[in-house]
Parts: C-alpha cells; sequence; structure tokens
C-alpha cells in the first residue's frame, strides 16, 4: 500500500536529490587542464622559494675544534665526533700512518648514520647500500646521489683540528 | 592539453634537479631554473587561455547544446 501516494519506486532521497554520482565525478578536460596549469603554478612557486633560500641563506660558521690526538686511534680505526654543532655527527677515520679523513656521518640518501668498512675500505650506509669513498666521499653505489660532506682537518702539534666542511 | 602535460613533466624534473642542487650546496643554479620553470608557466597559461577560447568560439558557434545528465549547455545569446 502506497502511503504517500508517490508512484515512482525510488526512494524519496533520490528523486529529491537528483544529482548522479557519475555526473558528479565527471572531469572534463577544460577541468583537468586547470588543474594542470595549477600545478604547473605550484612547480614555479616551488622553484621561486629554492631561488629565495638560496639567496637568503646565510654562509655557515665553523669553528675550529680539536676532534683527536694524532695517535688515538689505529690505522684502520675510527672516531665519531660532532662538527660544526652538537647534532651534526661526523666520523673520523686514520687511513695510513700519517693519513686522516673525516666525513659527515649522516648519509645524503636518507640520512642514515654511515660506518666505516676496514675490509673494503669504504664508508657504508647499511640502510639501503650506499658506498662511499674513503678519498674523497664520492658515491660508489647505492641511491644516494650527493658525496659525503667532508670535514676539513689540520694537524697543529698533536692535535687533529676540524677547521671546515666542503660539501 | 598533452603538451601542457609534457611541460608539467619537464617542471618537475626542473624542480627535483633544482632541490637536488640546492642541497648538494651548489646555489647558482637556482636561479636559470626559476626563470626557465616561470616560462613554462606561462607556455601552459597561454596555451589553456588559448584553448579556452577557442572552445569559446566553437560553442558560441554551434549554438545550444545539451550535456551528459540533460542539462541545457547553450550559450546566452545577446539579443539584438
Amino acid at each position: 500500500m502506497n502511503w504517500f501516494g508517490r508512484a515512482s519506486s525510488e526512494p524519496l532521497w533520490k528523486e529529491e536529490f537528483s544529482v548522479h554520482a557519475a555526473d558528479e565525478r565527471y572531469v572534463t578536460r577544460r577541468q583537468l587542464t586547470k588543474f594542470l596549469v595549477l600545478t604547473s603554478l605550484g612547480m614555479f612557486v616551488g622553484n621561486l622559494w629554492i631561488l629565495i633560500r638560496s639567496i637568503f641563506q646565510r654562509q655557515p660558521v665553523f669553528p675550529e675544534r680539536p676532534i683527536a690526538q694524532v695517535d688515538e686511534i689505529p690505522i684502520g680505526g675510527v672516531k665519531l665526533f660532532t662538527y660544526p654543532s652538537k647534532e651534526d655527527h661526523c666520523i673520523l677515520v686514520r687511513t695510513a700512518e700519517s693519513q686522516y679523513v673525516a666525513y659527515s656521518q649522516k648519509c645524503t640518501h636518507l640520512s642514515c648514520a654511515v660506518y666505516y668498512s676496514q675490509e673494503n675500505n669504504r664508508l657504508e650506509c647499511p640502510c639501503h647500500q650506499g658506498f662511499f669513498s674513503i678519498k674523497d666521499g664520492a658515491v660508489l653505489q647505492g641511491p644516494p646521489s650527493r658525496p659525503l660532506p667532508r670535514v676539513v682537518l689540520e694537524q697543529r702539534g698533536q692535535q687533529l683540528l676540524a677547521i671546515s666542511m666542503k660539501t | 592539453m598533452a603538451l601542457i602535460a609534457v611541460l608539467l613533466i619537464v617542471q618537475i624534473w626542473l624542480l627535483s634537479a633544482a632541490l637536488e642542487s640546492f642541497l648538494a650546496g651548489n646555489l647558482q643554479a637556482a636561479m636559470p631554473a626559476a626563470v626557465f620553470s616561470g616560462v613554462l608557466f606561462l607556455i601552459c597559461l597561454g596555451l589553456y587561455l588559448f584553448v579556452n577560447r577557442v572552445d569559446a568560439e566553437v560553442r558560441l558557434s554551434r549554438g545550444p547544446t545539451r550535456t551528459v545528465n540533460g542539462a541545457d549547455n547553450s550559450v546566452i545569446k545577446q539579443q539584438p
């Protein structure tokens, strides 16, 4: 029995709200083109942001800081230290009798801590198998696209000092 | 639309390359990347406006049309 006197078998809400879901989801080519142009604007704004950051980027200050004694670590040994701030972890490696190299310990891929592999004579990132040259920090293998930032060292007497960083 | 999509892909690549270069400490690449990206955006915008104008002209010349769900999509013509 039809109490409301409606001939249609459709529910009342469907008759009153007559927007079809398919029509609502329909995207015209013009709408898609507008979306692409807005995305293009977003890319441009991103590039402008990089430009502004590069213009106003201040040169970092690198203090001179003693990081180790000359005979403190054996050949092939490592010492961890922080430079230039307490949050920037670095790794010092003694590669030969009088050769020391130091790099930022943060992998340039996803910032995992790299470690020194003595048998392979390279710095290795355990997260995604990114390998870096011990000579200059260059990428040997893996996903990192940039070399490790190098800590410039100076020997004064029996002390090794970190004096700056090179990216 | 396909041309705009191709230009957008170039812009995405440009942004990622500029960001990579910036993070590597190379600040010289930011200016040409921003200029080139701006030019690509202007080309995209110009193409969009051009297509819109052509589209409006075609619709005007065709007269009243109907959309998918039957609504009147005709352009209101001014009475003389």
